[in-house]
């Protein structure tokens, strides 16, 4: 038994000199091994994803905007949607998760590898904060840091790129979005992922949903998902319909 | 049987709508360019399955007897999307006759997204956008 234990620590120790290790001590120095709550695995959604059809209160300027895509998009004209070329939904439409996502729990990291679009996410746990915001890059993804409050991992995600969209419906924001999650397990099969998205600069008031995640079943893997493959539509030889 | 006496004939079971005019073809991974508010039903040959990522096209063959033929491009979701309901990437092969319920393309080409897609053993897969 304590031989066993002495082993695993033998383990850990070396696992700490190899290459991986050693980014990941890099990446999160003097990080915990451990976290409250293990989400890692493979999850899908269950049920409806709020975010899908969210429409946030928006200040006068920024609803007229909203208004004016949204009835190009009715008739068929993406212009202005980032995923329409191929670029990544960013944040929060990632979090519409089509399709499965994974989970990886390191030192001082969660990290979300979402199968649509290949995207993967940094949560930092390692106590890090935010850089300065007038030195932040406006990213997709953005800058996400956490920490835990007991079993939740509590994130904040700034510095996300104006021009990307919260949802399908167009809806827009500015580069002042906030995205507060607060992840918990509410079984070992179930994750309760509650969202609230505060933009003072194009809301008038924050917005929230909540999506329920489940296990995906052991054979389902996460999928590669390289967005420029198909044949575009305009080279597409399209003969006239009858 | 019908299929024998029209192998591959057009049937047009159903359009409700009016076409829309037509918009640069940049968006090759949104729905916007098909109408959602037309369904055409089509019988054909399977050409090619194109397995592909943002999305799946079936191409299929439709030709009148001494008439004109046309290739219809029809769009699916990706691998990850059609796996998980079942289809695998040989499902469909060329040749094979498919019934299919689709939502044309805006402008007048012969293009579409297909909303259900029945194979030649009767199978159909119905959740495939």
């Amino acid at each position: 038994m304590l031989a066993a234990v002495a082993a695993a620590g033998a383990m850990m120790a070396g696992a700490a000199g190899s290459p991986a290790a050693a980014q990941s001590a890099v990446h999160a120095p003097g990080a915990k091994m451990t976290h409250p709550a293990d989400f890692s695995g493979i999850w899908k959604v269950e049920g409806q994803n709020g975010l899908r059809q969210l429409r946030p209160a928006y200040k006068p300027d920024w609803a007229k905007r909203y208004a004016e895509v949204r009835a190009r998009l009715a008739v068929g004209n993406t212009e202005g949607d980032p995923t329409a070329r191929c670029l990544p939904p960013g944040m929060p439409r990632a979090l519409i998760f089509p399709y499965p996502v994974e989970l990886l729990m390191t030192p001082g990291q969660v990290t979300v590898l979402t199968e649509y679009a290949n995207e993967v996410r940094r949560i930092f746990t390692d106590g890090r904060k935010h850089p300065p915001e007038d030195e932040i890059e406006p990213t997709f993804r953005g800058h996400s840091i956490g920490h835990w409050e007991g079993k939740t991992l509590v994130a904040d995600t700034i510095g996300l790129r104006p021009d990307t969209l919260i949802n399908g419906t167009m809806a827009p924001h500015s580069d002042k979005l906030r995205v507060a999650e607060r992840i918990t397990m509410v079984g070992p099969n179930e994750l309760k992922w509650e969202v609230t998205l505060d933009d003072p600069v194009a809301f008038t008031m924050p917005a929230s949903f909540t999506i329920k995640l489940v296990r995906a079943a052991p054979e389902d893997e996460i999928r590669e998902y390289v967005c420029l493959d198909s044949v575009p539509e305009a080279e597409r030889k399209f003969d006239k319909a009858p | 049987m019908k299929d024998s006496q029209k192998p591959y004939g057009a049937a047009i079971l159903a359009v409700v709508g009016t076409a829309l005019m037509a918009f640069p073809a940049h968006a090759h991974h949104s729905q916007a360019m098909f109408d959602q508010s037309k369904d055409l039903t089509i019988e054909g040959a399977v050409q090619e399955l194109q397995w592909t990522n943002p999305h799946s096209w079936l191409v299929v063959h439709v030709g009148e007897p001494g008439g004109a033929s046309v290739n219809w491009q029809l769009e699916m979701g990706p691998p990850g999307k059609l796996s998980r309901v079942g289809m695998k990437r040989n499902t469909f092969k060329p040749g094979d006759k498919v019934t299919v319920r689709i939502h044309p393309m805006r402008d007048g080409r012969a293009g579409g997204q297909i909303v259900t897609l029945t194979g030649p053993d009767g199978h159909s897969f119905d959740d495939v956008r």
